[in-house]
């Protein structure tokens, strides 16, 4: 388990003077591509400087990938880390390049024992050059390998204990995986380590012909509030953080969804 | 010669009639103050704090704007009785940009077309004359000048003064065209109803803005601009927005600061 962070929302550069005056705001994440540790805008200077934590979010390490992870990447997130006093970084169970092609996305690994092998191969090369514990994040996938060998749950649970590594929680893409591929979120839940929880991601999306696609541009669904609210059932979440990374609603929007985030851990803390 | 186009410039702002009947009448608003302070681009300012204010658009701290609720802005009177149209806003784009495309919607030009009409704003004729006569003495000025340059050639005379003063002749003139592409927004009646209406809503110095929303705030911008915000982070944020490059009109998501790494092949986030 690590430190509390509480309710957070992804900073963005678009929303920077919306995210510096939403009441409750405990921590943001950045994406570590679009903040360089050299140039870090002033607004989130301004936001870190009000004690607000800062926690950097990598999207681009490839660590399902069997290409060398790139030191350059590696170094950025230890450089933010370092630069905001960061408790712990985070990234992805997936691979966005191979052969040095980029897909440009964030693509599912097969899950089988060898990815296995390079996943864990890879983040235990992350976790010896970054100087602060590492979580990984389940993504949202349209697609899955056929030779998957292992659950979601099991696949991570292993990931867990082969390198010790934290785990970021998106609810959104437990949502996913139960709408595109009738996986049960509880019963995902209820199989992995919660107390390796580092903080939890909720995103709102959108159904087109009958694919959910995470779009982190649509109002969180409740359907998703109502994953948050089991996983908060089952363990106590140091952090909880709200994504927008497109079509940004209006400040009373955002605040509201918050103010939803926070009123499902409240109720679950009630009962 | 020089002094004819500046008693020109004078001379079109004389009022027929000398708008009395307006200033007898009802007040204007904050948009017809705006054009008469600063013409289109000043109106643009009016609309873009007033829709700021009032949420439909969102600033970032870089003076980037982005439109968040089309409904909201469609309540403004700028929509509702002018009918300035949002769908012209650049989403995502620069103050500067912005401001240039309101200033340029029709709904703006009905402003400035209602106010020549009233006569507190100077006609385009007026306005065609002004640069009529002035490139026409110009031209004469210059004109004379070569004339005595081929006299004094023809003759044997030296030129040396006759050289400084047509150099001199040739700056003033520059100057007195160009001038012409920046007329006087206002007549006489027009500049009368600006004076009158700085005392009444108390404009003049830097603390009588306090108001930070409403009509009041608004002919604030629209005499001042948006130095007039009382709102410092929203005020800072519109004008880097006017003082940084615009050319980039941005809007795309995915340039955006996205947790999906630039995923935009389609499908949703991922991450």
């Amino acid at each position: 388990m690590t430190a509390r962070l509480g309710v957070g929302i992804g900073w963005r550069a678009e929303i920077d003077l919306t995210i510096a005056r939403l009441p409750g705001v405990e921590w943001v994440e950045i994406v570590a591509e679009n903040v360089a540790p050299e140039a870090v805008p002033a607004s989130l200077d301004a936001l870190h400087a009000r004690g607000v934590p800062v926690i950097p979010h990598g999207v681009s390490l490839s660590l399902g990938g069997t290409d060398p992870l790139e030191p350059v990447r590696l170094q950025r997130l230890a450089a933010l880390a370092e630069r905001f006093g960061s408790s712990l970084v985070t990234e992805h169970v997936a691979f966005c390049r191979a052969g040095g092609t980029e897909a440009g996305h964030l693509l599912p690994v097969p899950r089988t024992r060898a990815t296995l092998d390079v996943l864990a191969r890879n983040i235990r090369i992350a976790q010896d050059c970054l100087p602060v514990p590492l979580a990984v994040e389940n993504i949202a996938a349209l697609v899955a390998w056929p030779e998957d060998e292992y659950t979601e749950a099991e696949f991570l649970t292993e990931l867990v204990e082969r390198t010790g590594v934290l785990l970021l929680l998106d609810v959104a893409n437990l949502y996913t995986a139960q709408v595109n591929f009738g996986l049960d979120p509880v019963a995902t839940i209820k199989a992995l380590p919660l107390e390796k929880t580092a903080y939890v991601h909720v995103a709102g999306g959108v159904l087109a012909d009958g694919v959910w696609h995470d779009t982190h541009a649509h109002p969180v669904p409740p359907q998703v509030l109502d994953i948050l609210a089991g996983l908060a059932a089952r363990t106590s979440l140091p952090g909880v953080l709200l994504e927008r990374d497109d079509d940004y609603p209006g400040d009373a929007e955002l605040a509201g969804e918050l103010t939803a985030i926070r009123e499902v851990l409240n109720g679950v803390r009630a009962r | 010669m020089i002094v004819v186009p500046l008693l020109v410039r004078q001379l079109i702002r004389v009022s027929a009639g000398g708008g009395r009947q307006v200033l007898a009448g009802p007040e204007l608003d904050a948009y017809q103050a705006g054009y008469l302070a600063g013409g289109a681009k000043r109106v643009a300012q009016v609309i873009v704090a007033e829709w700021t204010e009032s949420g439909a658009l969102r600033v970032n701290s870089e003076g980037r704007i982005s439109v968040t609720d089309r409904v909201l802005a469609g309540t403004s009177p700028a929509v509702a009785t002018y009918g300035v149209r949002l769908d012209g806003v650049p989403d995502g784009a620069q103050t500067d940009s912005v401001l240039k495309a309101v200033a340029r919607d029709a709904g703006v030009a009905s402003i400035g077309r209602g106010l020549r009409e009233t006569g507190l704003a100077v006609t385009e004729t007026r306005v065609r004359v002004l640069r009529l006569v002035t490139v026409a003495l110009v031209v004469i000025l210059l004109g004379t000048g070569i004339a005595r340059f081929i006299e004094a050639a023809h003759n044997h005379r030296p030129a040396g003064t006759l050289t400084g003063l047509f150099m001199f002749s040739v700056v003033i003139g520059l100057i007195l065209i160009v001038s012409t592409w920046s007329p006087p927004v206002t007549t006489t009646a027009g500049a009368r109803y600006l004076r009158e209406l700085r005392p009444r809503t108390a404009v003049g110095a830097q603390p009588a803005f306090a108001a930070p929303v409403g009509e009041a705030a608004l002919f604030g911008v629209a005499l001042l601009g948006f130095a007039a915000i009382s709102d410092g982070d929203v005020r800072a944020a519109l004008q880097a927005g006017i003082t940084e490059s615009s050319s980039s009109s941005g809007g795309s998501s995915c340039s955006s600061g996205s947790s999906c790494g630039g995923g935009c092949g389609g499908g949703g986030c991922g991450g």
